[in-house]
This record gives structure tokens, C-alpha cells and sequence, in this order.
């Protein structure tokens, strides 16, 4: 399965770098200093050849950033009838925040760093920048 | 994180091959050093490695049990083991324990799980 849909895309990434987001991932997103193609790789790619480059959160680091969370892609039917009119919402229960997502589970990169933009969007997690990996 | 940090255990992948499961498009490939045996979690577009390491078994990240998963409802839930069968959907709960987890490891046993009560036929599967 290529790194691509593994990580949250560029558009997310540079997203969560302006919610604040500052956590050190095993992938980065980095703008080629040649052709100003946006790429993917390592941390030391990213500084060696880009002009600018934001952390690329890949699934299981979306998972521990999101650990607080109870996230779920395929929606339960009878929740989702309170709430169909949006494609993602929330539901409170016993302190627990459950996320639903109108998503597929075969792009978890996309679905979860979606929750995370969300999640931060909607001032559930109030300082993004102290978020750790 | 570590590459090491983000996919299934070399003995979970080791017992993943042994049920006939064959992708060579995993990103990451667990690795032996032939001389010292030492295991580790490489990229698998670095090729060769180097002389001593040799390629051994695709190592699953989280996102690629997802995938082999997709089938299954599978739910994070921090407290106990659970499996429910929801018509058709199979839910199986894993077990994360602590703060930090290795989800990669929890949907291993999960897959393991399936593979030895029939649920996961291996030559169904695509990544």
C-alpha cells in the first residue's frame, strides 16, 4: 500500500500546522526546491530538499493523537439518523467523546486526520500545540 | 516514532506468513542481520539494504491491517476483549492497554485472531 494513503494528505497537513499542530512524525510533506511538486518522505528528505515542509501524521500516529477519542468510520444507523445531516458529529457518552465519520474505512489516513481537524476546529482539545507523539 | 513503533511484531508477522497471507507492497519489511541475527523494521524501497540485512516479512503498519480488515468492524476499546456479531458484520474489539500503544500490534492479534477462527481467508485478501 503506497505511503500516500497511508499519511494525511498535503492539504491536511498544512492544515493541522495552522491549527497549531507541532508534533514530529516519521513522514513530512515537503515542497521540492526543483520542481515545487509537493512530496513525501523522511524528515532528513524533507530538510535536504524542500522549501518548506509540515509534519505528515500517517494513521498510527493519527490514532495516538486522537487516543482520547473514540473514532468510527462506519456509522451506527440508528446515531446517525439524529445526525445525517452533516458528515462528521459527535456523541458524548459517560465523559467519552465518539466521533462518527460518513467515511469509508479504506482511507483511514483521510478519515482520521479529518477527525483531528475536526476535533481541533471544534475546541475539543483547546491547546493543539501541546498534542505529543 | 520508530518504524518499529508503527507495525505488527516480527513474531506476528512471522505467524501471518505462515497462514499463506503474500503482499510484497507493504511499506515496511521486517529485516534479519544475517550475521548477528538483529531484527529490524525497514523501508521497503530501500533495496538493498545492505549486504548483512536481508529482507524477511512484510511488516503490516495499521493502516495496511485496515485495509486486510475492511471487512470487520474493528473498534478500539481500552478495557476488555469483546467480539459481537452484528449480522454480518463481525465486531471485534481490541484490547489497548496503557497510553501508548502499538495499534499496529492490538489489530495483529486481532487478525490472528479472525485467521485461526476462520473468519480471514488469505487468498481473499487485497492491499
Amino acid at each position: 500500500m503506497e505511503l500516500e494513503k497511508q499519511c494525511c494528505t498535503a492539504e491536511q497537513a498544512k492544515e493541522l500546522a495552522r491549527l497549531g499542530v507541532k508534533v514530529e512524525t516519521l513522514f513530512y510533506w515537503y515542497q521540492h526546491k526543483l520542481d515545487q511538486r509537493w512530496e513525501l518522505g523522511s524528515h532528513l528528505n524533507a530538510i535536504q530538499n524542500g522549501i518548506v515542509n509540515y509534519p505528515a501524521p500517517n494513521v498510527a500516529e493519527l490514532g495516538l493523537l486522537l487516543l482520547n477519542y473514540h473514532v468510527r468510520y462506519r456509522y451506527d444507523e440508528k446515531l446517525w439518523e439524529l445526525t445525517r445531516s452533516s458528515e462528521i458529529s459527535s456523541w458524548t457518552a459517560n465523559e467519552r467523546i465518539t466521533v462518527f465519520l460518513n467515511i469509508s474505512p479504506e482511507r483511514e489516513n483521510l478519515a482520521r486526520a479529518k477527525a483531528l481537524i475536526w476535533i481541533i476546529d471544534n475546541r475539543l482539545i483547546y491547546n493543539p500545540g501541546a498534542l505529543t507523539l | 516514532m520508530k518504524p518499529e513503533d508503527i507495525v505488527c511484531t516480527f513474531d506476528q508477522a512471522a505467524l501471518i506468513y505462515s497462514y499463506g497471507v503474500r503482499f510484497d507492497n507493504t511499506v515496511f519489511q521486517w529485516s534479519q542481520n544475517k550475521k548477528t541475527s538483529e531484527k529490524k523494521v525497514f523501508l521497503t524501497d530501500i533495496n538493498p539494504i545492505s549486504y548483512d540485512w536481508v529482507y524477511v516479512f512484510p511488516a503490516y503498519t495499521v493502516c495496511e491491517f485496515g485495509c486486510l480488515l475492511k471487512e470487520y468492524n474493528i473498534v478500539n476499546y481500552r478495557e476488555q476483549w469483546w467480539l459481537e456479531d452484528c449480522y454480518r458484520n463481525y465486531i471485534y474489539a481490541i484490547k489497548l492497554v496503557g497510553e501508548r500503544v502499538n495499534e499496529a500490534e492490538a489489530r495483529a492479534e486481532a487478525f490472528i485472531w479472525l485467521a485461526n477462527n476462520g473468519f480471514i481467508n488469505p487468498k481473499e485478501l487485497k492491499l
